[in-house]
């Protein structure tokens, strides 16, 4: 619009003006042939003005940067190498979503043939910031472990390759143009012909207009009794679409032609074909437009244009006269028709032979479902990336410098977590009959790297409204209890000392007296501090977080990774502030990864177009809690899941798979929270109600049944918590904490760090030195052996 | 033969003790990476008692500490602490990135590395070391602890990483830091 402006104002005013002065003159009834001609000179100059003023536009657009292209975001690339864990199922999972055909042999790039333990794929090739992975024919031998070799076609092993990466976004400029660059190399030479057969058909002939044209459409316009062929050339168009506005105006088709010829003028028809390929309209994804060809074998077929088909670019071609009209989803008739139309025209220039205009006219459109397309199918990740770039960059360097965004985004974790949320909230609609509105979110990083490989902000995962998993702050309930506990272990409590879990009240200053309640309403007396946080106590960690301080508890919350505000309130140790689903990952991570804090990352590098790293996100962490603390808390989170209020997660899970995690339910049941990790995955599950409802279920009637699903679709790594030096393990007794021995009743073991072993002893317990029980005399027998 | 029968002798028994024990940190050396957790650090009877013990809660629940003294004598498998060659190509790249002064792409193969084998000390080793080269001491220090939190049970990883932590505070000009790791690090 604002390129056109002054050329508008250039055009009308002056001449108008001189025609008033020309009719003044008229009046007067006298025109001299001087006047005449000074009047034809100054249009003539003005003409000239104006066609210099339209060449200057055009040079200055067409040569500068001819379109704002938006950000190119990708998954984290598939990395393939003998011993991974992944199975062929998933590796499928990820060649869909790369548009890969399954066929029964793979000879062309994009293709894959899948045997029940062997997949061999021609790969597409793509240029990482560290290096080019070439395009090339792989095998890969899978067994009961996951993928067990790599070998290339000569039969060469490879130690470890990347597949290309998804592409699982854009950032777009404001008039959410989006587009795939291509050059006129890539595009198919069948598209070409198509399009000039179809569109015009002089485009090599011509200098930007084409009377022939104009006269066979007007033939044609006249003999139909309608509008049904227009007679701009390629050329016309791409000015049209290029530097003019839509409107129908007599204005711009004055313009048209001009501009036209200037542009055939300067650019050889190469140069024009190319951009026009890239500005062509092709759709509209919401409010997203789709243009260019390149975007458009992404959006329709899912896959590369190099890639296409005869039946694909023709359809392209044809589309080009009415996107929304011959859109092949909504009116995919029509489009077929369309398409058809194309293919006859090819074959009536003799452009293909009659056996490819019959196997063309008869395949089916092969569009692929919207709903498949893994661009745009993350919302709620895409919306974290966005705001961990836009801490580095501009806006407008976002949506038109082409950058490309390498980010953690695990397409198969994503997957199944999907699966297992969306699954979980349905079976608990159809189990609960009050609840029919609820809400799910949920984060999964890796707990090793910090990285984040799945966000899910709505049950509806593709919905890019309110982003729940970022922005939704709802009390966390027990999931807070790990950091009181931890903060108690840093004050030199222990795991066995006991605490007090008979009825407590408080008197607040507002007046109000505050009393919490055990969730079986029960109290029971005096428990050991890791029962307190298995059975989730609310009575006795209120009282724990009272003695060991609140300001004691806010910095252990800090040091976990809380950047919010937190108030000092007791009925904080309770779960009552609001946290994101992200905030309690980051929370969980730091526990998970043995003290050491890390932010959550999704974004790897950013390049620019070009593929040069313009900034890297390199592996952060700081040790902010003491490996000896973590591991005390590690131990007990364990303990919630192996029979605490998480226990039923072994109905699914393995029982050697150690995992450990916390279940969280807020007041009056409103939210169902689980958070809990193995060693390679950490999930936080949040349910609930948007109108703050309350639920029928608990954290471990809904959130967890997700958590636990989700962990069982996944090759989990047993959660193991490496024993610091100063840890000991100790038999203690289960009820009063007292040291015990292993032939003690009641007898298990705990970690303590060296010089807090429990003081008071069990009845039955003997001093180490004193032990006569068979396997210490086979080692003392043994060391004496030796020496 | 002579030499021989003994020593078969002490293995059967060994075995025959490790089967249902749980092992001081006197123990025969095995594989740095993966499995520290699962090694039981305490020196405390064996588990099978525990399991044999009728007041002991259900075998189930202890499975959770006992990731350190196991419940069961057979342990569950853990995966071998055996570098798989997509980590040792990616940690010998690194090497020669590192040696060519490219400590970015240096960073990049073992950023790879890290997230295909995460509790390789070996991985966070080189990671530190090119973070000390960027001169990024903060970061290398941060990096080298937590390989030292994954090499527990390692005495070798555990000597070279305090060591490499003591030319990191040199290199950052904490003299007295690294003293103390040196001191560390002459403990293994």
């Amino acid at each position: 619009m604002a390129r056109k402006k002054p050329t508008k104002t250039t055009n009308r005013k002056p001449v108008k003006r001189r025609s008033r002065s020309a009719s003044r003159k008229n009046n007067r009834g006298f025109i001299s042939k001087t006047t005449l001609l000074k009047i034809l000179f100054t249009l003539l100059v003005l003409v000239g003005l104006l066609l210099l003023f339209l060449d200057v536009q055009i040079r200055h657009q067409f040569e500068g940067k001819r379109w704002a292209v938006p950000a190119k975001v990708y998954a984290r690339p598939l990395e393939l190498y003998a011993g991974s864990a992944l199975t062929i199922e998933d590796l499928k999972i990820e060649l869909r979503g790369l548009g890969y055909q399954f066929v029964s042999r793979a000879s062309k790039p994009g293709q894959a043939a899948f045997s029940s333990s062997r997949a061999i794929i021609s790969t597409r090739g793509f240029n990482f910031t560290d290096g080019r992975e070439p395009a090339r024919r792989l095998v890969l031998d899978f067994n009961r472990e996951g993928l067990s070799g790599i070998s290339d076609a000569q039969g060469n092993e490879l130690a470890l390759l990347r597949l290309e990466p998804v592409l699982i976004g854009g950032i777009y400029p404001l008039n959410n143009e989006d587009r795939d660059l291509i050059q006129l190399q890539d595009a198919p030479p069948e598209l070409i012909d198509a399009l000039i057969a179809i569109e015009d058909r002089d485009f090599y002939q011509h200098h930007g207009i084409s009377p022939k044209g104009i006269a066979r459409a007007m033939l044609a316009n006249i003999k139909a009794g309608a509008f049904v062929q227009g007679g701009s050339t390629l050329t016309q168009q791409l000015i049209k679409n290029f530097y003019l506005t839509s409107d129908r105006t007599l204005i711009r088709k004055l313009l048209e032609m001009p501009m036209a010829m200037l542009l055939e003028l300067h650019y050889s028809k190469d140069e024009i074909l190319e951009a026009y390929l890239n500005e062509v309209y092709l759709g509209q994804d919401g409010a997203r437009a789709i243009h260019g060809f390149g975007l458009g074998a992404h959006y329709f077929f899912g896959q590369p244009i190099q890639e296409l088909k005869l039946h694909q670019v023709a359809l392209l071609a044809g589309m080009v006269k009415g996107p929304s009209y011959y859109d092949p989803r909504r009116h995919p008739e029509r489009a077929k028709r369309r398409r058809n139309l194309v293919l006859s025209v090819l074959h009536e220039q003799g452009e293909i032979t009659q056996e490819q205009y019959q196997q063309a006219t008869t395949a089916d459109l092969d569009v692929v479902k919207k709903g498949t397309l893994l661009k745009e199918a993350y919302p709620a990740f895409l919306d974290l990336v966005k705001r961990q770039l836009r801490r580095h960059y501009r806006d407008e360097d976002l949506s038109s410098e082409g950058l490309r965004v390498f980010t953690s985004l695990d397409p198969i974790v994503q997957k199944e977590a999907e699966q297992a949320l969306i699954e979980t909230i349905s079976q608990l609609e159809q189990g609960y009959q009050k609840v029919d509105k609820l809400q799910g979110s949920m984060v999964v990083t890796d707990p090793q790297t910090g990285e984040v490989l799945s966000v899910i902000g709505d049950r509806n995962t593709r919905y890019k409204g309110f982003n729940r998993a970022l922005d939704s702050k709802r009390p966390i309930g027990s999931l807070v209890k790990p950091a009181v506990y931890l903060a108690a272990l840093e004050q030199g409590y222990t795991l066995s000392t006991r605490l007090d879990d008979s009825p407590y009240s408080l008197s607040l200053p507002n007046g109000q007296t505050w009393k919490p309640q055990n969730f079986d309403k029960q109290s029971h007396s005096e428990v050991t501090l890791i029962e307190g946080l298995t059975h989730s106590y609310n009575i006795a960690t209120a009282r724990l977080g009272m003695a060991v301080g609140l300001d004691n508890v806010i910095d252990t919350l800090v040091r976990l990774g809380v950047r919010r505000d937190l108030d000092p309130y007791p009925s904080l140790l309770l779960g009552a502030q609001g946290l994101s689903p992200l905030e309690v990952a980051t929370m969980y991570q730091t526990i998970a990864a043995n003290g050491f804090q890390m932010p959550a990352r999704a974004i790897r590098t950013v390049t620019d177009s070009e593929g040069n790293a313009l900034s890297s996100y390199p592996f952060q962490l700081k040790q902010t809690v003491d490996p000896e603390d973590i591991y005390l808390i590690q131990t007990a989170m364990q303990q919630v899941t192996r029979r605490g209020t998480a226990a039923s997660i072994y109905r699914t899970l393995p029982g050697h798979l150690n995992v450990a995690g916390k279940t969280g339910t807020s007041d009056d049941q409103r939210d169902s929270w689980f958070a809990g990790f193995s060693n390679n995955r950490l999930a936080v599950v949040w349910l609930g109600q948007d109108d703050n409802s309350p639920l029928p279920f608990t954290g471990s009637g809904g959130a967890l049944r997700a958590w636990t699903q989700f962990m069982a679709s996944q090759p989990l790594d047993s959660f193991q918590a490496p024993t610091p030096e100063t840890i000991e393990w100790l038999w203690v007794n289960a009820d009063n904490g007292y040291l015990s021995a292993a032939q003690c009743e009641n007898a298990r073991q705990l970690p303590f760090i060296r010089g807090t072993a429990p003081q008071q002893t069990a009845e039955c317990y003997i001093e180490p030195g004193q032990q006569d029980d068979p396997v210490s005399r086979s080692i003392d027998w043994i060391k004496d052996w030796f020496q | 033969m002579r030499l021989l029968t003994p020593r078969l002798l002490l293995t059967a028994m060994l075995t025959a003790v490790m089967a249902g024990c749980s092992i001081a940190p006197s123990q025969p050396p095995r594989p740095p990476v993966e499995d520290r957790g699962s090694e039981a650090p305490a020196p405390t009877p064996a588990p099978q008692e525990q399991r044999s013990e009728p007041a002991v809660v259900t075998p189930l629940p202890d499975a959770g500490p006992a990731a350190t003294p196991s419940p069961s004598p057979a342990p569950a498998p853990q995966p071998q602490a055996q570098q798989s060659p997509a980590v040792i190509a990616l940690l010998s790249d690194a090497e020669q990135s590192r040696v060519a002064g490219d400590y970015r792409s240096a960073q990049g193969s073992l950023q790879r590395a890290q997230r295909i084998a995460p509790r390789d000390p070996e991985v966070y080793y080189s990671l530190a070391l090119t973070h000390m080269e960027l001169e990024d001491f903060d970061l290398a220090e941060q990096v080298a602890l937590k390989g030292v939190s994954l090499a527990q049970g390692n005495r070798e990883q555990l000597q070279r990483l305090w060591k490499l932590l003591a030319k990191i505070r040199l290199r950052a000009g904490d003299p007295a830091g690294a003293r103390q790791a040196e001191a560390k690090a002459e403990q293994y």
